[in-house]
Formats: C-alpha cells, structure tokens, sequence
C-alpha cells in the first residue's frame, strides 16, 4: 500500500538526531499495516569509515520498524558523481528519487515525511494504511504540530504507542495544534514532513527535480508540480491523520543558519514553475542504473560480526594478556588474536562486494584476517601483496597480488588504490615458532623479518605519494601496530589518522595528500632514522654487498649502511650510527680472490662512558673468531680502530660477519639519572660506540721502510698505525690513552740486521707533583726499554734497539707502550673537564738499520747522531745514556754501560793468569766541570773490574785509553764497560740552562784493540741567521712588533 | 607555467637536525621548499655533514655539488651554517666551488662573531685578541654576500671596521613559510585562545650566573645599562652598552679587555644582550602591563617557571611548538605583546612577522627598521614606553574591528611583500647582486 520514503545521514543534523529519530520510525511503523508497507531509508553520503545512521541507532528501533526498514546506502563516490557543488552534505531530491526507484511497486502510494514526524491516525482509520486506502489519486498534505524539545525528549523512544498517546493528549492540553497556511499548491506551511502520492505519478512526472541541490523548498516544488498534475489541486488528509514534528532548532543546522540561508531559487522553481514533469531528468531521474547498496541486517557483515570473530578465533581467551603501551623494546610484537576484533570491526561498513588488501609481513594476522573477512561474508577473497609476506606462508582463503596480477603500464601500486576500498599495513611480525627468548631491545629480532617492515613502510608511501598524483577517489587506509614509538610517528607523516587507544592496535585514516602532507622536518629526520637504523627502510636490496680494498663505509646517516648492518645497531643520525646492546655485526661478502688479509680501520667518533668513566671494551670477531680487543678512553675524541681480516677466515665464503662484541654497554637511563636528570618512562638502550665509517684497506698500509719518519701529527700517516688507544692527531703529535697503547708496523723489507727505533716524544703526563711517568717499551711482547719520563715535558727522542729477528719476518710488528700510571688533564691541573688517560705524545717514529751487533776488534764505536752506538747501547740508551747528539751521547746518572759482543773472542789469558793485555781508546767530547766542580771522577769498569779511574777536568775534546787486562775476557766473548761516575751534575745545577739531567761525561767514540783513536771532525751548524740578514730584518720585526700593539690598543 | 626562479641552481645549507631543537633545520627545510616552489633547483647541502667530520659525505658532497653546478649558494636559515661548510680551512662555497654565496644574517652582530671567534671566555684574563681580523677575515671575500635585518648592525661592525656598510644589503626580515601558510588556514577558533599572551623566552637562571656579575666594573655597566634601557626603550642595549664602555677611562678598558678587538668583549656583549637584557627589559614591560596576560615559551629554561609565577606572578601556561602551536597562538589571540629580542638594533625578529603573516596583531618596541619599510602603519603597533603599550593594549582590545582592520592589512602585505618567496625573488632575480 504504501512505501514512506525518508532520508538522511549518520551525523548530528540538529539536536539530539538519534532519539528523535527512533521516536519517528518507532511510530511510523506503527501506523503502517499492510505487508507490503515498507519504510525505506536513504542512507545519503555517510562517510564510508561509518555505518548507516539506521544501523548506529538499530538496537532502539521496535521489532515492527525493524520489520519494516530498508536502508539504501548511497555511499560519498557516488553522491560526488551525481552533485557538484552543493553545501550540503545530505540532499533530498536525490535521495528520495533512489528511494522512489526502488520501492515497492506493488504500493499504490509513497509518502514522502522525514524522522522527526509522528503520525496520529484519526476520523475513525485505525492507521495510516487504511487512511490512504480508498482515497482517489491526488497530493495529499497534513498540517505539522511542532513538539518542544523537552516534550519529545520525555518520549520514551522504544514505545511508539506512549508516544503516540502522548501526542494526542498532550496536543490540546499543550495548546499545539495550530495550523499554518501556506499557498494553495502547498496548503500548510512545512509541506515536505507529509507528502502522499501515487506512486505511478512519481514516474509521470520524473521524480524530486535534481537541479535542486541548495535545500530549501524541494518540497514547495513537489507541492507545486503536483498541485499542477492534478489539475491545480492540493488535498489536506487533516481530517485522518494527525503529524507531529519533533523539532530541533537548540542548534542550527546547516540548513537552519540565521546568517546564512542558501536556498534554490524560488522564482524558477515554485513562483514561476508551469510545467509539474522534470523532462530534463526523464531517463535519469533516481539513479536508474546505480547498483545501490541495500543493507542487509540479517546476514550483513555487521550482522555477522560477533559470530564471524568467534569462528574465526576458536577458542576463548583464557586469561588476561598483557601489552604496554609504552614498550620501547619489543615494539614490533601485538596479540594477533585481539587485534582482529578491532582490525574487522572497520570491515563492517563495507559492502559485501568490497575488496580488501593486506600489505604486511605478518602471516598470522594475515591468516586470521583472511578467514574473518570471508566469514562476514565478504564477496571477495582477502588479498595480500605477495612481495611483502616472506615470514611464512599465506592461508588458502587469502589471494596473492603480484606485480604479475597487474595490468600492463600500471604500478602495483595504482593498481590497489584504483581496484580496492582498504588497505591494510601491518607494521608487526609475528614471533610464533621464533624462539627468540627474551627479546630486550628490537634488534633482537632477525634482521630480514626487521626489515621486512621497511618494505612495508615503503610500499605505504608509495601508495600515499600516488594517491596524491592519482587525484580520484582514494581507498581508506588501516595501520595495524602504528599506535605508539617509530611505527606511529612515521605513519602521522603520511596518514591523517586518528589515534587510537593503544589497546586496540588499529588506526584507521587516509593518506596525506595536497595541503594535507607534512613537509621534512627535524622530527621527520629523527624518525626516518630511526626507520633507517631497525628496518632498512631505505634500501630495497638487502643483500650483503661485496666489499673491496678501498671500500668505505659509510655510518651515518647520510650514508647507506643498512645493508651491511646486522644485530645490536641502534640509533643513526648525522654523526654515525651507535651500537645499542652486546653484538653489533656487520655482513660483507669478501673479494672474490681474497688471498690478502684485509685491514679494517673503524672510525669511532664517540664511546657512551657510563657513570663510573669505565673504559669501554670491545672485543672483535670474524665469523667467531676472535681477532683483536679494542679499549676506548674518550669519549668524544675520535678513536680509529683497526682490525685485521685475516684472509684464511674469507676464504671460500660468500659472507663474512665482522662482529664487535661491546662488553660493557652503557644504560642510557643509568647514565641519565645518574646525572640527576628525570628519566619519563623507559630508555631501554644501552649504548656502547659510534661508529663513523669503516674502512676496508689493504694491509699494505701498515707497511713501513726502514729510515723513513713515521709523522704522528694530523698531517702525517703516523696515526694510520695506532691502536684505539691514542687519541686523535693534532698539530704536535698523538697522546696516548690509558695503560696500553700500541703500533702496528709491517716490515716492508726483512732485513737481517738489529733494528734501532726512535721515538720523538715532546709531551708527558707529568707536572709539579707527579715529576715522573714510568712507561715501559715492548717489541712483539718483549720488553725493550724501561723509561722514566720527565720531569720535563718534551723529553725528546728516545730510541730502542729491537730485538733480534723482529725486523726479519713478514708479520707485523707491535709496538706497545705500557704506561703504569696514566694522568688525567684534570689531575694535572691542565683542564677543568678532560678527563682521558693521559701517557706521553708521540710525534715521530723512525725505525733505521742498528749497524752490525758484534765487534770486530779496531771497530770504532759511534756515539754521535747517526752513530752505531745503539747495537752496544741498546735499552740503555735514553736510560743511563742521552741520546746522541752530534757531539756524542751524555752519560745519564751515575752508571752508563755498554756491552759489547766480539765477532771473534779477544785474546784468552793464559792458564797461569797472563795474557796480553787488550787496549781501548775514548773520544770524550765533554764532561760536567765548571768552576763549582773542576773535577769529575770516572771508575771505568770491565766487566765488574775496575781498570781505570779518570778525573776529567777538560771540556775539550780529547782522548782517553786503557788496557783491558786478559782476566776481564775469562768468562766469554762478551765485554761490559761501565762508567762509574759517583756525582754527575746537570746543566741546570751549573746555571747553563733548565736541563736538570744528571749529566757525567760525552762520550763521542770508543774503540776496543787499539790504543789511539782519532778525534773526528765535528760537523759545525751553519748559524741560523747571520749577522746581515738579522739586521736587514729589523725594519720587518719592528712593523711586526707595531702591528701587535695596534692590534692589541686601538 | 615555470616559477620565477626557473632554471636558477641553488644549493642551500640544512643545518644539522638535532641543533636549537630543530628549529633552524625546519627553518631551512621549510625555505629550501619554498625555492623549489619557485621554481628553483635546489641542492641540499647537510651542514652536519662538517660539523662531524664527515669526509667521506664531504667528498661525496663537493663532487655531486660539482655535477650539479650551481649558480649561487644560499645559507640557512642564516649565514653562519655557510661559514661551517668548510673542510680543511677551505670554504666549500667561495674556496672549492668558488660560486657567488648569499649569507642571510639574523642577529649577525652577536652572532657572527660568536661563531667566527668561537672562544667565549668568562674572564678577561682568559681573552684572546685577533678578533677584528679574525671576523674581518671570515667574512670580506668578494663572493660573499651579505643582508641583515637590521641596519643597527650594519652601522655597528662597520664602526668596528669588521665589514663596510656597503658590504652588507638590508632586508626586513622575512615571514618564513609555515606562517603564511598558516594565513590560508582556518585555525580551531577556542585553540590557545587569549585574550594577550607574550611568546618567548627569558633566561633568569642564565642572568643570574653570569660571571661578569662577580665584577664590579662590569656589574656596574649592567645595572646602568639596563636601567637606561628600561627608562628609554627604543634605544638599542648595544648601543647603552658601547656608550659606557666609551666612557671608561683607558686603562680600565684595558683592563677588562672591553675592546672589539678581544674575544672577551664579544662575549661580554653576547651574554649581557641575550641573557641579561632580554630577561630584565622583558620581565620589566611584561610586569608594567594593567591587563592580564598569559605567558607562553620559555623552552629554554623550563626549571624558571615556578620562579616566573612566584616571584613576577607570571601566568605560564605552556612551551609551545613553534610550528604547529605558534602560529594558533598568534591567530586566536586578541593582542600579542612582545618586547624584541634584545640581539636586534633597528631591525625585528622573524616572530614578527611570522604573527603578522598568519593574522595576528603584536604590540612590540619600537625599531625604526620596521617602520622604514612598513610605512606609517607602523606605529600603530609599536610602542615607545609601557604606558604607551598599555594605551595600545586597551585602545586594540576594545576596539576588535580596529584590531581585525590592521591586522589583516599588515597581514597582506606580509604575506604579499614581506615573505620568504618574496625575499628570495629579489635577492636572486630583481636584485641579482651575486651576478656580480
């Protein structure tokens, strides 16, 4: 009999729209009674994320209007396809037509009333249905009662006939019931709350007119062209039935704005309307050819939703389970099974038609998914992008999509934003069967599951960056696992998305695009880098690339590390990339002829000291092995570190794993409150090194010449050869850090001969009251030389005799410097804040041939520059003898020995005691006389037998001889020479200068087998500046020195 | 249809993200956009890239620079992240690529040498000399070109004899992108609604623990300096402060090392312009307003608050993020007041102008660059003493068509004249002055 067509939208339109409504479609149902009596719904551009406005209020509705109810969803792409340019979100015409297109054709009649209205029947009709029932064709209208808000609102919703009682009582006690006229074509005023009709003469005359998209006066329209069908009249059904309008006017709607009322034109389309058929609209009028969603409340997905969740998951919950929702540790990890609820709850809204793709790498989430959408009794299979799920296999009820399934010219990516209504990414793994135990930071987690999360991350911005150049409709997009940490804040950059309780796992948005997108900034940075260091977001190919002899790489974040990094890698940022836990590794494929051990140089450009200012250590691994330790002072001084690859651990693999192993991270939160600072949740990392670069080299780099000067300043190559234990180069040389530092030095060519190394130090860790720096020198772990640095500060060269045969093979040479008591600048009082371990500077290194280490009888022994002395010296030298100078070397303290080994032992004494005696002969080139002390006593010992006493009183140069007697070769062919000397004196005590080394004699030359020697010519210095270009210089000096004072006074 | 910066190559400096909070890398991301809306090639040079030593990315960086051939180099968001960009003490800009360098100074004058000298001694025994040299060496080179804000500074370093006045171009500081932005925006009415709020910062714990206030000489210059200030605010505190060292006699100056010529004085200027002055002069106007009003900022020292509402009875309601939080401020507030950043002479502080540009209205002090470019306008908005900002306050608050009508004509001409995209049209296309 008759189909009541109404409209509307799931938002707030007016005041207290669902009670309202649900008192309206309660009673109108009510009042139908015929079978056929329907109730349709145009559910008008709700928002596709929303369900219809009949299903958010369906549990208030009766039994009967339930019964009666059809929603049609008109959902926003089409309302965009039928209206342009309207300022309303919901239209009448349109919605109404659809409703006529589509209803019941075995009713006679339509009445046209929206879900404010209550209808009372009257005049002796039990209902609406039988008052419509014999009445001739015609517009039938009602005058409309207006019920106050709190009238309606005491209403009870779900039980029409209080209402409706209510209404009939209430109306004349209330005083209600005034009629208002409106023109004759309308009759009453507000004619659109009750409009009956034939159904057939919506036809004849094509339906509401469309053209009206600004609001107001649809109605008066269909008032008007009705009134002019049937032949200027307009009938009023007052006498049968009553209509009470719940109004709603607390709040302006947009149609009831007082400042701003847009309304069609009344002129063109009530005043001056002629003609009652919209021919315009005759073939298209209602959508004819839409397929129109109806909405399905008994098998609908919204209707399944319990029961498809409770098959889908099987058995119950048994107990509580637990998430934090400010996990900074295990962030990648969710309870699949409680995400699905709030996961499939956004399915709901979908038609059944509808097509829903999974981008993750999460098989479990995958397979529940899957099997709940078909049991809501979607049409379509669940599909997944095939290339991002390599964590397991896919469930039968879920279809692959791969860039194979995708029509030729178009990108995976158009595809699913042109062919699908969501899109899910997951940004979770599943740890099912893992056993990865307790997982204490994120990067515990397998490295290809890790990163399978950048694919999913780059596979999300590529759809975002398309939905902005595809410029049409856009599927809505759903992040599983971005409710907190880096998940979140990188899909806020590309998502307007809501946020969601942390609970529920789910948010749902849509892409930024156009003025919605975010531009780069700083927090954009921190997260990208973060996205960088724990799932490779940045590269596509994470293969372990090959590395060669010249490779660096790069550890920051302008660099491209990802694929080489594995495990404990936190943070990157500009500066480089931190280890965060205990096995930081880096995967390389070695050369493919690797037959050279390769050197890799580790550019460590700050060490997280924790709280107690331990020295981090590291200890360095190929493939399990263990190659070297690493012991870092300082924390912000840029340590290069080095390890040698030896080529045997490469060989015949495809991919190496250099793995550094931090032995003592440091807590980040630990630190912080240690330093008082207030620490808001959990820091969960635990820092050890900053990695800058690392750089593969050939070991060729270590190798040295004899002869040459190994520079240690910023400019030299000295620093190629230190251990992490100094710090960085500067202009005056390299420091050593902590008890032990070494050199790494490659024989470039054996030689045979002994080797004399001479180090250039020009500073210690030494002041006032701590005069002295013990440091003891060692040669491939053999201890060559014992000094006592200082108290001066540039101590000069001090040079070692290496042991035999360490200059012979081809391995490398280690140089280590153990210093007993390294100092601070803080406790030396040079700093108020540097802290590091200081030994002594080094500035130069050079190693040079020793000459021959045995004697041959008549040799000269040079003790000059440049001399031989070191082979007879050996690590006494810058001990008990200074070093070399051109003149010779001093004797340091009261004892100054040599020994010297003969190539063929000297004459033997004879069995009764006699025997020749063998002469010797010095060159002293200077002693410590002055006029305090004229005298300078000397006992010359051979081995232990005194065989002469000098007193030197002549700083001249001149000569010396003795006679060894035959005894002193009775125990071999070997000779110690010792000068004694019971009180030396420094240059200081006799006010020659600040030199305050206990200085004996020079000695410049010794020769043993023979009683005179020569006094050399001593090579003179040219004078630095003569006399004339001092003084040509003086005007230049004197500008120099005016320049100062300017400088410094005006 | 191709933007007016159409076929320019530019490489502009993103400073290191992690610096002032990321306020200068937004800055800069923002601007670099901006060029590239324009029309404009732009190459984004990672100034972290040197301050780490980086020499890997330096190499990498100077060559792709190369292959990309720019025309001229722009730095920001200011100058000084141009004179980072060196390596091995040759500028990338005007030593390797020897390419004409826009360096767009913010409050140059103290912080130029501030970077330049990089030694900033407490005392003046710990004081190093050089500083004229030092300052003129880094920054006269015939490829660098300068623009301040402020033609204060410009007259002061040129008294100093560090740069000409010729040398150095002036431009009123521009709205930086995100505030014009914001003006095509409709914010949520009721967010950060005030009626008068001041956004900024002071630094009382800061002041408090200079050194120099350990000293009588130069304590005495304080207390006198910014008493002079308070009494007479539209003169400039460098200007107070340089008219009482003149008035030492020379052997104190020496003394003290209160000469441009020394490290300590730069510094001394530095911290008793930043700290001192703009803590004492903002809490002095702030606390001579009648009306309420609510205190927004002071990201700088969070730990003052309670002192700010203890002891000045300041009502602090939250540090604000400059980007997104900022300009709601500045749009659903009925009057903003602002006493400028003591840094500047005669000229004004992008936060100005970044009100201005998303519709709000400042009241700040008067600064005579503002006026030379803006017009008459002007002094509708600037105030010359406390009185006369609390007559203003009243004048706008009950007038709000007076309010709405000068700030959207401000507004305008902001967004239309006195912008980023602006700036960068003139500097590089009307006034090419790099084509040299």
């Amino acid at each position: 009999m008759i189909s009541v067509i109404l409209y509307g939208r799931n938002d707030s339109h007016g005041y207290n729209l669902p009670k309202r409504a649900a008192i309206s479609l309660n009673c109108i149902a009510e009042v139908l009674s015929d079978p056929d009596d329907e109730i349709l719904f145009v559910d008008y551009n709700t928002s596709d994320d929303l369900p219809t406005f009949i299903e958010a209020i369906y549990d208030t509705l009766t039994p009967h209007a339930k019964s009666r109810l059809r929603v049609l969803r008109v959902r926003p792409q089409l309302h965009a396809r039928l209206v342009a340019h309207t300022h309303l979100a919901a239209l009448e015409p349109h919605s109404r037509n659809i409703a006529i297109r589509r209803s019941n054709p075995r009713n006679r009649w339509l009445l046209f009333t929206n879900t404010d209205m209550i209808f009372l029947p009257g005049g002796g009709n039990s209902d609406l249905t039988s008052a419509a029932r014999d009445l001739p064709d015609g517009l039938y209208v009602v005058p409309r009662f207006e019920l106050p808000e709190p009238l309606w609102e005491s209403f009870p919703r779900n039980d029409p006939w209080t209402v409706m009682r209510a209404c009939e009582e209430l109306g004349p006690k209330l005083h209600m019931h005034e009629v208002t006229l409106s023109p004759p074509y309308n009759r009453f005023d507000q004619p659109g709350d009750f409009q009956l009709a034939p159904r057939q003469a919506m036809w004849d005359i094509h339906g509401f007119d469309e053209r009206m998209i600004h609001g107001w006066h649809a109605d008066s329209n269909m008032c008007k062209r009705l009134h002019l069908f049937y032949g200027n009249r307009t009938e009023s059904l007052d006498h049968r039935i009553k209509g009470y309008h719940c109004d709603h006017t607390r709040v302006a709607t947009l149609a009831h704005r007082l400042d701003m009322k847009v309304e069609n034109d009344l002129q063109e389309f009530v005043f001056g309307l002629d003609d009652p058929v919209a021919h315009h609209q005759a073939d298209t009028w209602g959508a004819p050819d839409e397929p129109i969603e109806e909405t399905d409340f008994a098998n609908g997905p919204s209707a399944r939703f319990v029961r498809a969740l409770e098959q889908t998951l099987g058995e119950p919950q048994r107990e509580n389970t637990f998430a934090r929702c400010g996990d900074f540790r295990n962030f990648v990890s969710y309870n699949e099974q409680h995400v699905l609820a709030q996961l499939a709850a956004n399915f709901t809204v979908y038609p059944r038609g509808a097509r829903l793709v999974y981008a993750g790498n999460n098989p479990r989430m995958l397979a529940l998914a899957a099997r709940c959408v078909a049991e809501l009794g979607f049409a379509n299979a669940f599909d997944y992008v095939a290339e991002l799920l390599s964590a397991g296999t896919a469930p039968v009820d879920a279809r692959p999509i791969r860039p194979g399934d995708v029509p030729e010219g178009n990108s995976l990516h158009d595809f699913l934003l042109t062919n699908y209504d969501l899109l899910i990414f997951d940004f979770g793994l599943d740890q099912t069967g893992l056993n990865l135990g307790r997982i204490d930071r994120v990067t515990d987690w397998p490295r290809d599951l890790r990163y399978s999360l950048g694919a999913v991350a780059r596979f999300l911005v590529r759809c975002v960056d398309r939905s902005d150049a595809l410029c049409g409709h856009i599927p809505e997009f759903i992040v599983i696992n971005a409710n907190h940490h880096t998940f979140r804040r990188f899909t806020d950059q590309f998502l307007l998305a809501s946020d969601t309780p942390f609970a529920t796992h789910v948010r749902k948005g849509r892409p930024r695009i156009g003025e919605d997108r975010l531009y780069r900034s700083h927090n954009w940075k921190n997260t990208e880098d973060a996205m960088r260091s724990f799932f490779g977001y940045d590269t596509e190919d994470h293969s372990v690339p090959s590395i060669a002899v010249g490779d660096i790489i790069d550890f920051t974040s302008d660099g491209r590390s990802t694929p080489y990094k594995d495990g404990h890698w936190g943070a990157m940022d500009s500066a480089g990339t931190w280890t965060d836990g205990y096995r930081a590794a880096l995967l390389f494929a070695p050369p493919p002829s690797c037959k050279e051990d390769l050197l890799a140089f580790v550019r460590v450009n700050e060490v997280f000291i924790g709280p107690e200012g331990d020295p981090m250590r590291v200890e360095v691994l190929l493939d399990g092995e263990p190659l070297t330790r690493w012991t870092l002072f300082s924390r912000y001084d840029i340590a290069v570190c080095k390890a040698i690859v030896p080529a045997r651990l490469m060989a015949g693999k495809t991919v190496c794993r250099l793995e550094f192993h931090v032995e003592n991270p440091q807590s980040t939160q630990r630190a912080a409150e240690a330093r008082g600072e207030r620490v808001v949740g959990e820091d969960p990392r635990e820092l050890g090194i900053r990695i800058q670069r690392v750089e593969f080299a050939s070991k060729g780099r270590l190798r040295y010449s004899l002869g040459k000067a190994l520079d240690f300043t910023e400019n030299g190559e000295g620093a190629d050869r230190t251990d992490e234990c100094w710090g960085p180069p500067d202009s005056f040389g390299v420091w050593t850090l902590g008890p032990q530092a070494t050199l790494t030095l490659l024989p470039a060519e054996p030689v045979d001969s002994p080797v004399a190394a001479t180090f250039a130090v020009n500073d210690v860790a030494v002041n006032q009251e701590n005069p002295n720096l013990d440091v003891l020198v060692a040669v491939n772990g053999r201890q060559v030389a014992h000094w006592i640095l200082g108290p001066t500060r540039d101590t000069g060269e001090h040079r070692v005799l290496l042991p035999a045969g360490a200059w012979r093979a081809r391995e490398p040479l280690i140089v280590s410097f153990h210093v007993k008591s390294p100092r601070s600048p803080v406790e030396l009082d040079w700093s108020t804040w540097d802290k590091r371990p200081l030994g002594l500077r080094l500035n130069q290194l050079r190693l040079a041939p020793a000459g021959p280490s045995k004697y041959r009888l008549g040799d000269v022994i040079d003790f000059t520059d440049g001399g031989n002395s070191i082979a007879f010296v050996g690590d006494l030298l810058g001990v008990e003898w200074a070093l070399p100078d051109r003149y010779g070397s001093w004797t340091l303290g009261t004892e100054a020995a040599l020994k010297v080994l003969f190539e063929e032992p000297p004459a033997r004494p004879l069995p009764d005691g006699r025997g020749s005696e063998i002469p010797a002969s010095f060159v002293i080139s200077d002693c410590m006389v002055s006029g305090r002390a004229p005298k300078l006593p000397v006992l010359v010992k051979a081995n232990g037998r005194v065989v002469a006493e000098w007193t030197l009183d002549d700083r001249n140069v001149h000569t010396r001889s003795i006679n060894l007697p035959p005894e002193v070769f009775a125990a071999g062919p070997e000779l110690t020479l010792t000068l004694e000397i019971p009180a030396p004196h420094s240059p200081a005590s006799f006010g020659w200068n600040t030199d305050d080394r206990p200085l004996g004699l020079r000695l410049a030359r010794v020769a043993i087998g023979r009683g005179d020697i020569e006094i050399p010519v001593f090579e003179k210095l040219p004078p630095r500046r003569t006399m004339i270009r001092r003084i040509l210089g003086l005007p230049q000096f004197a500008v120099h020195v005016a320049r100062i004072l300017i400088g410094r006074y005006l | 249809m191709p933007g007016p910066l159409a076929g320019l190559r530019i490489v502009a400096t993103q400073p290191p993200h992690g610096w002032f909070g990321g306020v200068d890398y937004n800055f800069a991301v923002e601007m670099a956009e901006e060029l590239r809306t324009l029309g404009a090639a732009v190459f984004d040079l990672d100034v972290a890239g040197f301050t780490s030593r980086n020499d890997v990315y330096i190499h990498d960086a100077i060559e792709a620079l190369k292959t990309f051939r720019p025309d001229v180099a722009i730095s920001l968001p200011n100058a000084l992240y141009a004179l980072i960009c060196a390596t091995k003490g040759r500028n990338v800009f005007k030593d390797i690529l020897e390419i004409p360098t826009l360096m767009l100074w913010d409050h140059g004058l103290l912080q130029l040498p501030r970077q330049i000298l990089n030694h900033w001694p407490n005392t003046p025994a710990e004081a190093m000399g050089g500083s004229i040299r030092r300052l003129r060496k880094a920054l006269n080179h015939s490829l660098y070109l300068h623009y301040s804000p402020d033609r204060g500074h410009i007259a002061a370093l040129d008294k100093l004899g560090v740069i000409k006045s010729s040398e150095v171009r002036f431009f009123l500081q521009p709205a930086y992108p995100n505030f014009v932005r914001h003006s095509y925006r409709t914010a949520p009415p009721t967010a950060f609604h005030t009626r008068m709020s001041f956004a900024g910062n002071v630094y009382l714990q800061a002041a408090r623990d200079l050194p120099f206030r350990r000293q009588p000489v130069l304590a005495g210059i304080e207390s006198r300096v910014l008493a002079a200030k308070k009494s007479r605010l539209t003169e400039c505190l460098w200007d107070l402060i340089m008219a009482e060292i003149d008035a030492l006699d020379k052997p104190t100056r020496k003394e003290f090392r209160l000469d441009a010529n020394s490290t300590f004085f730069w510094n001394f200027m530095h911290e008793e312009i930043e700290v001192a002055g703009n803590t004492d002069v903002r809490l002095s106007v702030l606390t001579g307003l009648k009306r309420e009003y609510e205190f927004f900022g002071n990201f700088v020292e969070p730990k003052s608050v309670s002192t700010l509402r203890d002891q000045y009875r300041i009502r602090f309601r939250k540090c604000l993020d400059y980007f997104t939080e900022l300009p709601l401020l500045f749009m659903n507030s009925d009057v903003i007041v602002d006493v400028i950043n003591l840094g500047y002479n005669t000229g004004i502080s992008p936060k100005v102008m970044g009100c201005f540009a998303c519709g709000g209205l400042m009241l700040f002090d008067y600064k005579d660059d503002f006026f030379q470019s803006m017009g008459e306008i002007g002094n509708q908005v600037m105030y010359r003493s406390v009185d006369h900002l609390n007559a203003l306050v009243e004048e706008f608050l009950g007038n709000p068509r007076k309010r709405r009508d000068v700030s959207r004509y401000i507004q305008h001409r902001v967004c239309t004249e006195f912008n980023f995209g602006a700036l960068s049209q003139r500097l590089l296309i009307e006034e090419p002055a790099w084509r040299g």
